[in-house]
């Protein structure tokens, strides 16, 4: 995106229709009821994966109407930012078909995925949306994940403390975080060999502290990327805005993050789905981002694992991959914790949900985030290798096998019941950031189940 | 139509949010004579119970929720003010004060549990989001409120809510308040360890939680 586009993007937050806030969010609500009946669009639980291309086609249809109705709301002037039809059409057609994440030897090319696409899908990983302890074990934990080979890119966890000190929003020590983060994403990059490796974002909150990471020497480089959020639903703010503005002439990689709430305000997963697709798009334009975090998240269980989860976002990527060249990439967050078969069934689930959809992967997310240190390069291993042996199969297969792994877990979802497991120190061996055997044993026997369902991954 | 018939006919037209029937309903009581307070109780406030409950399990979700607020909502005008009529006192409703606290303006979580405390009867007043601790006190003793309420979905927030519970203290009018607290990163374990009186899973189990607390509180 140039200058011009983002003054033009600015020029209508300040101009376009003002609206309250919850009105907003009152009018989303009943026009994403209303789209959802007009196109007819139905969830069926006996398919996890939706093999109907009509129904993604009708889902990006339904989208970009809500979003030229809605257009995309800016919480600082509580006016919406509308578009034009023929703006969308012109701001989709000049994205790549593919991008390069990191640099030199540990650079790795990045597709837009199409359904059923043969190609493996790339995944950033890491501890995202996970607290973690700082110093030592945070580098290691990020290690675990650099040196599992088949990762393509790794992110941040969040820090609940730094030198000590308790980390509050828009305080000093924020900022703090935000520039030893990066520094020790890098050591922990180093440390595996993979030094060119892409950093997807470091886990600060406010946008001005996001700034401090950018250090071509000890930080952030143009070779890696930081996240934007998008504020559920469908909604930005200058913050968010005016980060876009530094980044872009930084010229770092943009991540679009959205977490759309599947039983919020866009109701169950079919509105989700529609609402979702019209935020990649809305990110594409105004964000000018290079991928698309599709975070989804249950409202009551925090995870986006479960059938209607899984449909949901399968949905978004067959519906972007079939009708743009937006890259969305599923963010797999789990209501389990490591250390745990369920944990990794939930993965596995995701990961072929998302592979056949046409979408590249992020994870792995677990216990909701609630749990310090619940995070290990394990999990993000199965997520990765269970996309790459789901790439190329047909949807209507991946529901056979998905029709038998969801069984398995989805009684157990509740986040007050779901199994926590065990942190990262008790699961891996500190020294070498390899993981224990217990661990280890455990992810072996669960790819053989697979591979008995006719899943083949690598060890 | 008997008396039972109605309430669960008024239960009926919140749970599928239909508030024009919802408003004809209760109407319809006032005229025949019935208890405007039992048919608040029996009628509106099971029907929102079992919104909570089927929202709990996921078997609706929040577009229906609301519209079943705006039901409940709908009758309480035409119930309450007869309630009031009659007894007044008898409306009584406790006060809470809810905010998403500082640093944090994610607020789906703060606005579900404030919807669902106001169709359980609790005097909501919600204070938005990326609201400074001192504000929440503030309102607090102005409203005279039972409960100050405090959200968030970033750990970096979180320590806000210590502070929260340390200025109450440091004023000496900690017990004057039950304290909630909840959110994304806050467990059942760390709102103990805070010192917070009570804490919810998900909205449904805050407004549990928040009933028990009144509960205990009168009790003692």
């Amino acid at each position: 995106m140039n200058t011009y586009r983002l003054d033009e993007i600015t020029k209508r937050a300040l101009e376009g229709p003002f609206m309250d806030e919850k009105d907003f969010d009152m009018k989303l609500m009943k026009r994403t009821r209303e789209l959802v009946r007009e196109y007819n669009i139905r969830y069926d639980p006996k398919e996890p994966v939706c093999t109907d291309d009509s129904v993604a086609d009708d889902v990006y249809e339904a989208a970009k109407r809500l979003l030229l109705e809605m257009g995309f709301y800016c919480q600082t002037t509580k006016r919406s930012i509308m578009f034009e039809e023929d703006e969308i059409r012109g701001a989709l057609r000049s994205l790549p078909e593919s991008i390069v994440l990191g640099t030199g030897k540990d650079a790795v090319p990045m597709y837009m995925r199409r359904v059923e696409d043969p190609r493996p899908p790339a995944i950033h990983a890491g501890p995202t949306g996970t607290l973690c302890t700082e110093g030592e074990v945070y580098v290691k934990t990020m290690r675990s994940f650099a040196q599992e080979d088949v990762i393509d890119s790794v992110g941040a966890g969040t820090l609940a403390t730094i030198d000590g000190f308790k980390i509050r929003k828009g305080a000093p020590q924020e900022f703090r975080a935000a520039r030893v983060l990066a520094r020790w994403a890098r050591e922990a990059i180093s440390q595996a060999g993979r030094p060119g490796m892409h950093i997807n974002d470091v886990a600060v909150v406010s946008p001005e502290a996001k700034l401090c990471a950018l250090n071509p020497a000890y930080g952030l480089r143009a070779s890696d990327g930081i996240i934007v959020s998008q504020m559920i639903e469908l909604k930005t703010s200058f913050e968010h805005l005016s980060l876009i503005e530094h980044l872009q002439s930084y010229g770092i990689h943009i991540g679009n993050l959205m977490t759309p709430i599947l039983g919020g305000y866009s109701g169950g997963p079919e509105g989700t789905a529609i609402v979702n697709v019209a935020e990649h798009i809305a990110g594409a334009i105004c964000y000018s981002a290079s991928y698309h975090y599709c975070s989804l998240t249950n409202v009551k269980n925090l995870n986006g694992t479960d059938r209607p989860g899984l449909w949901a976002i399968s949905m978004v990527g067959q519906a972007l991959a079939r009708n743009s060249e937006i890259m969305s990439v599923y963010d797999c967050y789990c209501a389990s914790g490591p250390g745990e078969e369920m944990l990794l069934l939930e993965a596995a689930a995701g990961g072929i949900a998302a592979s056949v959809s046409g979408m590249n992967l992020m994870g792995c997310g677990s216990c909701g985030g609630k749990l310090v240190d619940h995070s290990t390069g394990l999990e993000a291993r199965m997520l990765k290798e269970a996309g790459a042996a789901a790439a190329g199969m047909r949807r209507s297969d991946a529901n056979g096998i998905l029709n038998k792994i969801l069984p398995r877990y989805e009684e157990r979802l509740d986040i007050s019941k779901a199994p926590k497991g065990k942190t990262f120190q008790e699961l891996y061996d500190l020294a070498s950031a390899r993981p224990k055997k217990e661990w280890q044993g455990m992810y072996e026997k669960v790819v053989g189940e697979l591979s008995d369902l006719g899943l083949e991954l690598s060890i | 139509m008997s008396e039972a018939q109605l309430f669960e006919e008024l239960a009926k037209a919140v749970y599928s949010g239909d508030d024009a029937k919802a408003v004809e309903l209760s109407k319809k009581a006032i005229s025949a004579g019935m208890d405007p307070l039992r048919a608040i109780n029996e009628g509106l406030m099971k029907g929102m119970g079992r919104v909570g409950d089927d929202f709990s399990q996921l078997k609706i979700y929040l577009p229906e929720v609301m519209l079943a607020a705006d039901a409940m909502k709908a009758a309480l005008s035409i119930l309450e003010p007869e309630a009031l009529k009659r007894g007044g006192s008898a409306v009584q409703k406790s006060r809470v004060v809810i905010a998403t606290i500082t640093g944090d303006i994610h607020d789906i979580g703060k606005n579900i549990v404030a919807m669902l405390m106001r169709a359980n009867g609790f005097q909501v007043y919600d204070l938005g989001r990326d609201v400074p601790i001192d504000e929440l006190v503030k309102k607090a003793e102005e409203v005279k409120a039972d409960f100050i309420c405090a959200s968030t979905l970033l750990s970096t927030s979180m320590p806000y809510m210590e502070d929260l519970i340390a200025l109450l203290k440091e004023r000496g009018i900690r017990e004057k308040y039950l304290v909630m607290v909840g959110g994304g990163p806050v467990t059942r374990e760390w709102a103990a360890s805070i010192g917070a009186d009570g804490y919810g899973d998900d909205g449904d189990e805050a407004v549990k939680a928040a009933k028990e607390l009144l509960q205990r509180r009168v009790s003692q």
